[in-house]
């Protein structure tokens, strides 16, 4: 095993910058070559989603309707859906660059990172579309109504720290991810249902508040507290609390926190985490990435 | 042969290789029966190979299969590292892709041009540069904007050898394939490859055509087993290898 040192690997990347430029052209190029609606379907996928959630969830709900729940549902299945296809997309990614790998040098990081990219990509877009969305609804319904109801908070110009944070728990489970898919290829298919388990986890068409509501006291406390210490969690609620006002809960009188000192305290935990995450997924790459292509 | 004040653009020293290949991969249900344990199989493919290339040679490694010349191919090209030993090249090493190697099938032969030339160390910029003449070189013109799953394999392989001979690579490596195409294109190829001694690059190859290695080499090494056999003169390394080749098929 031969372990080189981030700041090598990073020099390398950089010196490489062109062929990542190059693999992320191919992978969004090479998605939605032959469909009609090309980049559409990255935003009617998380739209069909989002609709027909809203639809459940509003049928199911009693009493006091959540106002704007859609949006809520919308600005966590965003970055869900990212984490997801990246993970997705990288898991075989080595596998399907294995030919060139073999016969090839380039810094076998890219190959992941390239898949991970375009998502972010698609990712960034989305977000431009959903924040363009977000600005014209209340705007629509104030010009009908007459009555101006702004649901988006200033703080939306933080959102770049838990688009940081989630790239870099996204590259180093990639990086994880991809080493284990080559050595076995049943990794895509338990993947896949790990990520539907774990979507069901995450606080995308929920609020996280709901386990304090449910569970008064401190076992309440201490149940939100091992919730959030999940850094996919904790960005998707600091996503939603950034860019949204609070909620008011399905099937609740109370609303959503908004972004306080535990709610900030919780959003730097997941970031350490998430770095972590990404130096540990480079240690593990980079010891295995020479004897990639020793495989028969 | 080699000239001493010449600076080697490969500098070989005891260089050993051992691929510890697990048994077991592949399968996730074939590592659990086999209890997780790794059972590693080595292979010691070379067995320390001491050598210098210079500038303007083209030299043929020639050999039985498993005798070690891929794998002294791919240590060039820093495939993998050497297990033991020292290896030292100097200077931009392209490898000529095999068949669709570095290709996308979905993409246009102008788009594979570009991410080849990526690959192989050109930036976008000299890859523009050179797309007219690659494209020149292939023969391809009236193709090159058309998917590539539309081109014969021999217009694939042209392709692939006009953007490898395009890169300003010091060092040419070359894995059997070392003139494709038809029997004109494969004269163009041939006197690119001289074109390229002359300029003072390096070409390493490995080849089972003693009429190439013959035209083309103007040293080979004989590899047996991992280890140099011979060193020097085409010609003679040939005809020796061969006589032996057909005393014990």
């Amino acid at each position: 095993m031969v372990q080189t040192s981030l700041r090598d690997d990073l020099i390398e990347l950089w010196r490489h910058r062109e062929l990542l430029l190059i693999l992320v052209q191919r992978d969004l190029k090479g998605r939605y070559k032959n469909s009609v609606l090309g980049f559409g379907w990255s935003l009617l996928n998380p739209l069909m989603q989002v609709l027909t959630i809203t639809f459940v969830i509003k049928f199911m709900m009693v009493g006091k309707q959540t106002p704007n729940y859609h949006a809520y549902v919308f600005c966590a299945m965003l970055p869900w859906l990212f984490f997801n296809t990246a993970i997705m997309d990288a898991s075989p990614s080595l596998l399907f660059y294995y030919n060139l790998i073999r016969r090839t040098y380039f810094p076998r990081e890219l190959v992941p990172l390239a898949a991970i990219t375009a998502n972010l990509i698609h990712f960034l877009l989305a977000t431009a579309v959903f924040v363009a969305y977000m600005t014209l609804l209340p705007l629509f319904w104030w010009a009908c109504t007459g009555q101006l109801d702004w649901p988006l908070q200033p703080t939306i110009l933080l959102l770049p720290i838990p688009i940081l944070g989630l790239t870099l728990l996204t590259v180093g489970m990639g990086l994880f991810i991809s080493i284990w898919t080559l050595h076995f290829e049943d990794m895509r298919f338990i993947t896949d249902s790990l990520l539907k388990i774990i979507y069901w986890l995450m606080p995308v068409f929920y609020f996280p508040e709901i386990i304090r509501e449910r569970l008064p006291g401190w076992q309440g406390d201490v149940l939100y507290a091992i919730y959030m210490l999940n850094p996919l969690a904790s960005l998707l609620t600091a996503f939603r609390k950034l860019a949204l006002k609070p909620a008011l809960m399905p099937g609740s009188s109370h609303l959503t926190r908004a972004m306080g000192p535990e709610e900030w305290g919780y959003l730097a935990l997941a970031l350490i985490t998430s770095v972590l995450i990404a130096v540990a997924g480079h240690r593990y790459f980079a010891a295995r990435k020479w004897s990639l292509a020793e495989r028969e | 042969m080699t000239s001493p004040e010449r600076v080697a653009v490969i500098e070989a020293r005891d260089v050993e290789k051992i691929f510890h290949l697990s048994v077991y991969q592949g399968s996730l249900k074939a590592a659990l029966l086999s209890g997780m344990k790794r059972q590693i199989r080595e292979v010691h493919a070379l067995k320390g190979l001491t050598t210098s290339i210079y500038p303007g040679e083209a030299v043929a490694l020639v050999g039985r299969n498993g005798s070690g010349k891929s794998t002294f191919l791919a240590l060039v090209g820093r495939i993998y590292l050497p297990t033991s030993g020292n290896l030292r090249v100097q200077g931009r090493v392209a490898p000529l892709l095999e068949l669709g190697a570095g290709f996308h099938p979905d993409l246009t032969g102008r788009e594979n041009i570009m991410l080849n030339g990526v690959i192989l160390g050109l930036t976008r910029a000299q890859v523009a540069e050179r797309e007219a003449d690659i494209i020149e070189f292939a023969e391809l013109r009236e193709f090159v904007d058309a998917p590539l799953r539309t081109f014969s394999s021999g217009m694939q392989a042209r392709l692939g050898f006009s953007v490898a001979v395009h890169t300003n690579a010091e060092i040419l490596l070359v894995d059997e394939a070392l003139a494709v195409g038809d029997e004109a294109f494969q004269e163009k190829c041939f006197d690119k490859i001289e074109a390229f001694k002359r300029a003072g690059k390096a070409i390493l190859f490995v080849s089972h055509d003693m009429t190439d290695v013959e035209r083309v080499a103007t040293r080979a090494l004989w590899l047996e087993g991992g280890r140099l056999r011979e060193d020097g003169e085409p010609a003679g390394i040939v005809e020796r290898y061969l006589a032996e080749a057909h005393r014990k098929p």
